[in-house]
């Protein structure tokens, strides 16, 4: 009862504030293991927003819940996981009110997803031409002349070779950075808004990989869109989005610009984080740095800042109760120390 | 694709001369023939008489070549029992087994797929649980006893169908049916696997997050990327039906190949044995060869390589 009223009780503080564009408010999404029937939190309460026109990038470890996140955003779910609570709010409709059908006809007109791996995103039986040709013909009613003339013109945008080539082949027949493309073609065939892109370049060449992020940056200026970047890479977060979410065991630990994510770090556990990634840096990568100690195990309840048992900053309140977010200068950080600069 | 048939088509005849080979020495190991034909006070002249008219006293890669070159113009010799062209006993009884098989198969695909389609898209539920009860229930009972129940039920019992023999299409339907039981589970289950497997696949979330409707992602994309394992499963049954038709021929009378090489095989009568074995697995490569090109036109991969 005590957890209904204070999710209502943050709904309506939230409803005050200018509606955004996208606006993710407390969401919690469960995975369920088939085998032990055990219930690992994996998005435990997070909130953001996101405006039209910007590029958010979720960063955190593994199993830290960002995926999860983003497969909620969109309800792709995979059959083990369930969304429980919070609200997403795409220009004021809640989507996870919607139906199924309601919500299938967002899909591809107004939120796409791109994928981490190229080589699985696409079916390996059709060819290129008739899997760009699905939303084209679904959304936009297009056949015929006027059809592959929209096909060829949506690979030239993407920067892919020989166009009338490409319709004629099947996926095994591209490279990655190729059929990642061809990914990032279909995803937008039908003019979505909001793009939300998982792991987009982690299968990709390091090459390819600086030219797809630069290619999405082009299409995001070029169509107005808003995209949310789901990666583990820091470098890939600082090339491309404005503002950054960390997370860490669920939550949200640390949303801010990107200027201020990477100069000033709030949160510990983001410290921890950009220190590794820049001691990896100097010393060529030889050996392997850690943060000491593992995160929590998601399918127990978590007593205090879930953090805490790892944070070179621990106090005695860290342990016993979880830090609210505190908003500092520019971002916000779910972490006691900021509890006097927030007051 | 062309090329990628006469690849399997060279492999085909690879596969037909190690069959005869292995069949030409597995024969000749059973045992000597001549003292079948011979009766028991027979003389060292009856029985030199005799190896020499049949070629055994020859080598036995003489007896090889020989036993090739004439199996090439069709010639597998003449039955040892019958004193008739071995070619012409088995030639006789291959359509009822051909005919028994085929439809057999036939049945196997068009109940096991839609079944197991059935079962994957409700699974969980009281069609799933049934379906698969009885799918355990068909592959583990032996058919010739599921044969002899069916026969007692609806040609003793009902009389709707006659119980043994070939005739019309009211013959086939009991033998064809009891042969195919373990096909039609075996494909239910692989297609309900193999389909439920696809549920969770990035492919099938990204056709979801490009807004198209579950039955177009489920009729198109879906199930023809879930036949891939059965029409692989499909090659291994053919040569399972034709194993079991043997059985089930006995069971139902059914004038086929079964009892022919049953026959052959006690009267130790090497050329039917061949003839049949040798007919046999052309007609299976033939079926394979025609499921390897079903493999090519479903999947790309597959055609390219």
């Amino acid at each position: 009862m005590n957890m209904i009223d204070s999710q209502a009780k943050r709904t309506t503080t939230v409803s005050q504030d200018p509606p955004a564009f996208l606006h993710v408010d407390n969401l919690r999404t469960e995975i369920t293991s088939r085998r032990s029937g055990r219930v690992v939190r994996a998005v435990n309460g997070v909130s953001f927003r996101l405006e039209r026109g910007r590029i958010l990038g979720i960063v955190g470890e593994s199993g830290c819940g960002k995926s999860m996140t983003a497969y909620s955003i969109i309800r792709l779910l995979p059959r083990s996981a369930r969304t429980v609570g919070g609200c997403i709010e795409l220009e004021g409709v809640d989507l996870l009110a919607l139906r199924e059908g309601e919500m299938a006809k967002l899909r591809g007109t107004r939120i796409a997803m791109i994928f981490q791996d190229p080589m699985m995103t696409l079916d390996p039986l059709f060819t290129i031409g008739d899997q760009l040709s699905e939303p084209l013909r679904k959304h936009k009613g297009l056949s015929g002349g006027p059809l592959r003339e929209r096909m060829l013109e949506l690979l030239r945008q993407f920067s892919i070779s020989s166009p009338e080539t490409r319709l004629r082949q099947y996926p095994h027949e591209l490279s990655g950075g190729m059929l990642q493309r061809v990914v990032g073609a279909i995803a937008l065939a039908a003019d979505p808004e909001l793009v939300i892109a998982d792991e987009p370049t982690t299968a990709l060449d390091p090459t390819v990989q600086a030219q797809y992020l630069d290619l999405l940056d082009s299409l995001k200026k070029s169509r107005d869109l808003s995209l949310i970047i789901v990666t583990h890479d820091f470098g890939v977060a600082a090339r491309l989005c404005d503002d950054i979410l960390v997370m860490y065991a669920g939550r949200a630990v640390e949303k801010a610009p990107v200027e201020a994510a990477f100069d000033t770090p709030l949160h510990p556990y983001t410290q921890a984080l950009l220190k590794l990634v820049n001691l990896s840096d100097t010393d060529g990568g030889d050996h392997f740095v850690t943060i000491e100690g593992s995160p929590p195990d998601l399918s127990e309840p978590i007593e205090g800042c879930p953090f805490a048992p790892r944070c070179p900053h621990k106090m005695p309140i860290c342990a016993d109760e979880d830090p609210p977010e505190f908003a500092v200068g520019s971002g916000a950080a779910s972490c006691w120390l900021y509890s006097e600069a927030a007051t | 694709m062309g090329s990628f048939i006469v690849k399997r088509l060279f492999l085909a005849v690879i596969t037909i001369v190690g069959v005869s080979i292995i069949v030409f020495v597995c024969a000749r190991l059973s045992g000597d023939v001549t003292f079948l034909l011979l009766p028991v006070d027979a003389t060292e002249q009856d029985i030199r008489n005799i190896r020499q008219s049949l070629g055994l006293d020859q080598p036995l890669w003489v007896q090889f070549m020989r036993f090739v070159a004439a199996v090439f113009h069709g010639d597998f010799g003449e039955s040892i029992k019958y004193q008739v062209p071995a070619m012409d006993l088995v030639v006789a009884r291959i359509p009822a087994t051909v005919q028994l098989t085929l439809s057999a198969f036939f049945i196997s695909i068009v109940v096991g797929i839609p079944l197991g389609v059935l079962a994957a898209l409700r699974r969980n539920s009281v069609s799933d649980w049934t379906i698969r009860s009885v799918a355990v229930l068909g592959q583990s009972m032996p058919n010739f006893w599921i044969g002899l129940m069916l026969i007692l039920l609806f040609a003793v019992k009902l009389q709707w169908l006659p119980s043994s023999g070939r005739g019309g299409f009211s013959h086939l339907i009991l033998p064809a049916f009891t042969l195919a039981l373990f096909g039609i589970a075996a494909i239910m289950r692989v297609t309900r696997s193999s389909l439920l497997e696809q549920l969770d696949m990035d492919y099938v979330r990204f056709l979801s997050s490009k807004g198209l409707s579950a039955r177009l992602i489920l009729w198109k994309h879906m199930l023809r990327n879930a036949i891939i394992p059965v029409l692989a499963l499909c090659g291994v049954l053919l040569a399972n039906l034709i194993g079991g038709a043997v059985i089930i021929e006995t069971v139902f009378n059914w004038p086929g190949l079964g009892s022919l090489v049953v026959e052959s095989v006690v009267g130790r009568d090497y050329p039917v044995i061949q003839a049949a074995v040798i007919l046999t697995s052309v007609f299976l490569i033939l079926l394979n060869l025609s499921i390897d090109v079903a493999f090519g036109v479903v999947d790309p991969r597959i055609r390219y390589q």
